[in-house]
């Protein structure tokens, strides 16, 4: 269906942009694809280190963390960015309970949690985005390790949470996951650390895994709004 | 763009001529020449600007229009002006232009940080990129990450769940890309304009690549026999943009044209 076309310009060739029908052997002989939808079986909502640990909170981060459990637990407003739409950010929206949509083409692997369609952009092969410029879903480029794609994200803005328990984090944070596949491809390994001195008082790694939701690749439309009114 | 380019972004609906080229700049982006492969449709595109109708739309409508309502980017059919309306079509639309007119324009789905739907992401000057991948066309719209799937060689369903971007299947026909699409919330709006659309529309897009890869041209027809007494069809352009990024888009971060209770909106 989708035809490779051979032009005698060779323009599709320049810096890496190869014909669809190439890319798709390409990618097919060397990397694992991880195209398809991808949901945690259980939602994770305080995440732990895989030392099965609270994160190593530094003291003010502590606090900030403490109250927002307490506010959660008295039923108080704690003001998780997500109640009032805001992206989940990284990682957080990998262990959402959401599927995930991942489409791997065009030297990028986009991700598109269904929650209000919040759309992350990795750039495989590219430079890190050098802007200094703090974004919801962050900037994020990825590498190849032989079968482990090596995704860092920088430029996190600090309100979003790490997760529903309400782990923070600084404008500074750097994560790097290590994705990996296995079980037949069924399975997705998020390998996810965190690196983030201002906040914590030494990098940490928690570890989630991804089923893959068999059937055809789609997302209902999820539409979160502050303001329904119209 | 993050939290520090925020009000370029706010701006967005007033201030068409905002260039995210510009803003890509800002980051080490390789630039990617048009690809020639009429079936790899895969990067970023960027409405092409405006067919101004001023001339002839404006003075069609008689009512003396200023010259800040904006030009409808769609409402132009092959040799029509204004697209054939039915009553209640009509009625419709002289309700939102006179809105705009009167400078207490009516609410939309994207004022309020809905989708902007379907065909509007498709012109809309914010960036698309679109990705390919088995059996799937993905379409990622820059605004508040509004993504439009085109499920490549299904059968359309019988039925389909109403939502802004409406469902889509599509094949090739040689170097074309029909798609059909239905199942389009009528709470959607054709064009900033606010031409209107029921919810009996039905689409049907040919989709190809034209001058080398450095432009996409979408020719669409418009079926709803609530709106409009005959199909139409409008012909929408996107021009290749050169490997740029699309930006991200929050838009319920300090959201300032939020609609009031009457219908109308913040926005002036």
């Amino acid at each position: 269906m989708l035809k490779s076309v051979a032009t005698a310009g060779a323009a599709a060739c320049v810096l890496g942009f190869a014909s669809l029908g190439a890319a798709h052997a390409a990618l097919a002989a060397d990397h694992p694809d991880f195209t398809g939808l991808w949901r945690v079986q259980a939602f994770i909502p305080a995440i732990k280190t895989d030392q099965g640990a609270v994160p190593p909170l530094k003291p003010e981060a502590k606090k900030v963390y403490d109250q927002r459990i307490a506010d959660r637990a008295a039923k108080r407003d704690v003001h998780d960015p997500i109640d009032a739409c805001l992206p989940h950010g990284v990682p957080r929206l990998m262990f959402a309970p959401y599927p995930v949509l991942m489409l791997q083409a065009n030297g990028q692997l986009d991700m598109i949690q269904e929650a209000n369609h919040t759309t992350r952009l990795v750039y495989i092969g590219q430079p890190p985005v050098d802007d200094d410029d703090p974004k919801w879903l962050g900037d994020s480029t990825g590498r190849w390790e032989g079968k482990t794609l090596v995704v860092d994200t920088i430029n996190n803005d600090h309100r979003t949470w790490l997760d529903a328990a309400g782990l923070p984090h600084s404008d500074d944070m750097k994560v790097t996951e290590r994705l990996t596949l296995s079980d037949g491809d069924k399975v997705l390994t998020d390998a996810i650390t965190i690196n983030d001195p201002k906040t914590y008082t030494a990098p940490w790694t928690t570890t989630v895994r991804l089923r893959r939701t068999p059937g055809p690749l789609e997302l209902k439309e999820n539409v979160c709004t502050r303001d329904h009114r119209m | 763009m993050g939290r520090k380019h925020q009000a370029a972004i706010r701006a967005a609906l007033a201030a068409v001529a905002v260039s995210l080229a510009g803003a890509g700049a800002s980051q080490a982006q390789p630039a990617k020449p048009p690809n020639p492969d009429p079936h790899n449709l895969q990067g970023t595109w960027m409405a092409a600007s405006r067919a101004h109708l001023t001339h002839d739309f404006k003075p069609h409508l008689g009512r003396g229009a200023p010259d800040d309502i904006p030009d409808s980017e769609i409402t132009w059919a092959i040799g029509d002006v204004m697209p054939p309306f039915t009553a209640w079509g009509k009625a419709k639309f002289d309700s939102n232009v006179d809105a705009q007119i009167n400078n207490r324009p009516h609410a939309d789905p994207s004022t309020n940080c809905m989708p902007h739907g379907l065909p509007r992401l498709m012109i809309a000057p914010y960036g698309v990129q679109i990705v390919q991948t088995k059996g799937l066309i993905t379409l990622m719209h820059a605004v508040n990450h509004n993504v439009r799937f085109i499920h490549m060689d299904e059968p359309m369903p019988a039925k389909v769940p109403i939502t802004f971007n409406g469902y889509s299947v599509g094949h090739w026909e040689g170097d074309t890309l029909v798609v059909h699409s239905k199942g389009i919330s009528s709470q959607g709006v054709i064009d900033q304009l606010g031409t209107p659309h029921s919810d009996e529309l039905q689409t049907t897009e040919r989709i190809r690549k034209i001058d080398g890869g450095k432009q996409l041209e979408d020719m669409m027809t418009f079926d709803d026999p609530k709106a409009y007494t005959r199909p139409w069809t409008a012909r929408l352009i996107d021009n290749w943009d050169n490997g740029h990024r699309i930006s991200e888009y929050v838009c319920e971060e300090n959201n300032r044209n939020a609609s009031l209770p009457d219908g109308t909106t913040t926005a002036r």
